[in-house]
């Protein structure tokens, strides 16, 4: 059990890593989204945020569709707004601190500027994630076997010295 | 449904401030909303400051006074959070919004070429709110019509007055029903048919096609050339371009209907592009609108050489809003 539960850490560990990167390319995704909706159309948020309700999945679409009903509500600032909907739903257990802080960055300033603003910013954000992706990638690579390796040798150092 | 669509364009604060019982929404026709200074509201005509405690009042202490925040939160709503889809509107000054209302810029403008590029710093909006529809009763198209024809018509009143407003219901009139006719509208800015994303979200009448923001003189030749309309209806005409675009509607034969800012005939003779219009006998009817005392009533209809329009034996009465409450108009 001692050997399962350290192995586990381990591998946990590089799940979570593995995790980050899978989110932060889904941010991506949902940033690209955006620019596309916002160059294209000159499409509002609320349309803008129905869409990625509708096509997100698990806490993404939790996200927007909170994000939707609030400003259907418009009883508090976009920024307001954006911060609650993260922390309810952007929690640590699946985006990384640095991730996080980018995206509630972005949030903040949404909305309110002109069009090319809107656009930069967004160009900004993608570009602090990949950075950030790229980061997380080297991680795992260097890391990645040692955090399991880690796990399963402390695993089977607890049972020599209990043992 | 309306009253509560205009209370999610402001800010929580300023909501308050209108919720108070002795504020009647349905008569506002303006919140003014102003960095550092009280909030204050037109209604009935009258300008009132407005507290949260007192509602209504012209005590300059009592009223709330506005916050930064509150300009700003009242630019997020009524933007639906998306102030730069607004960047072509908010150059000439306003965005027109959700319920075809009106919010007016003020603050720090940008010039870039010669040509406004942006405004930013806002310090102050004024949010004119969209009147209710007038229900024109015949006795008005009666008078508009001659010989079965429409006869082009000139809307006249000072700012705030209803021009637009009766701009739309005649539009809507003369688009509906049996002896209907197609009308193009050249909306330069989005006021008469507050259109949202090229659908109208006024009542503006079945046969009608509207160019939403377009510059009046191209509109209305563009109109002319891809929609065949009978009638091609402009707001605020202003300047010699436009002067040209509608005599060379007249020369086509087709019908103009458009407003103008004019405070009587006279104004409106005196007037640089007015006295153009007067000469060369393009319109056969004005009407002109009572001040923004009284929005939407009709002061008189004069024809093509000035003279008032009577009709004996008829009167015809208006509530607050300018609707006709009865019968054929007088005159």
């Amino acid at each position: 059990m001692i050997m399962t539960g350290c192995s586990l850490l381990g591998f946990g560990k590089v799940e979570q890593m593995k995790g980050y990167i899978r989110n932060s390319m889904l941010m991506q995704r949902q940033l690209m989204e955006m620019t596309r909706q916002i160059k294209a159309g000159f499409a509002q948020l609320p349309e803008i945020i129905e869409v990625l309700a509708k096509s997100g999945t698990g806490k993404w679409q939790g996200f927007y569709s909170y994000m939707g009903e609030g400003i259907r509500r418009r009883e508090e600032s976009f920024g307001s707004l954006w911060e609650h909907a993260m922390e309810k739903y952007v929690v640590a257990t699946y985006i990384g601190k640095e991730e996080r802080e980018i995206w509630r960055e972005f949030g903040l300033h949404l909305g309110y500027l002109d069009q090319e603003m809107q656009l930069t910013l967004a160009k900004l954000c993608l570009e602090q994630l990949e950075e950030q992706m790229g980061r997380r990638k080297r991680q795992l690579q260097e890391y990645g076997r040692l955090y399991q390796t880690l796990g399963i040798a402390s695993g089977m150092f607890l049972v020599v010295i209990l043992v | 449904m309306q009253d509560e669509q205009i209370l999610k364009l402001v800010s929580l604060e300023i909501r308050q401030c209108l919720g108070r019982k002795d504020v009647e929404r349905g008569n506002l026709q303006e919140i003014r909303i102003r960095c550092g200074r009280p909030l204050e509201i037109r209604e009935n005509g009258n300008l009132y400051y407005l507290s949260k405690e007192y509602g209504k009042t012209q005590e300059e202490e009592l009223a709330y006074m506005v916050r930064e925040e509150d300009v700003k939160e009242t630019l997020e709503f009524s933007s639906k959070y998306s102030l730069y889809a607004y960047e072509q509107e908010r150059k000439c000054g306003y965005m027109t919004v959700e319920g075809g209302h009106r919010l007016g810029i003020v603050g720090h403008v940008w010039m870039e070429n010669g040509k406004i590029s942006n405004i930013t710093y806002v310090g102050g909006v004024n949010l004119r709110l969209a009147k209710k529809e007038i229900e024109l009763k015949p006795a008005l198209m009666n008078c508009l019509i001659k010989n079965g024809e429409f006869e082009n018509t000139l809307v006249l009143s000072m700012p705030g007055a209803g021009k637009t407003t009766l701009l739309r219901s005649i539009i809507a009139q003369l688009s509906t029903g049996g002896g209907r006719r197609t009308v193009g509208v050249v909306d330069e800015r989005s006021e008469i048919a507050a259109c949202y994303r090229g659908v109208p979200n006024k009542e503006i009448g079945n046969s009608v096609d509207v160019l939403d923001g377009c510059l009046k003189p191209e509109g209305m030749e563009m109109l002319l050339r891809s929609m065949s309309p009978d009638v091609i209806a402009v707001d605020e005409l202003g300047n010699e371009r436009d002067v040209q675009a509608v005599r060379e509607l007249v020369r086509c034969g087709c019908g103009i209907l458009a407003t103008m800012h004019g405070g009587s005939m006279e104004d409106f003779q005196r007037n640089r592009v007015g006295k153009i219009l007067w000469e060369e006998g393009v319109f056969g009817r004005y009407i002109l609108l009572e001040n923004k005392k009284n929005p939407g009533r009709i002061k008189g209809i004069y024809d093509e050489l000035g003279r008032r329009i009577e009709y004996e034996n008829y009167r015809v009465s208006f509530d607050y809003d300018g609707m006709f409450t009865s019968g054929i108009w007088k005159g």
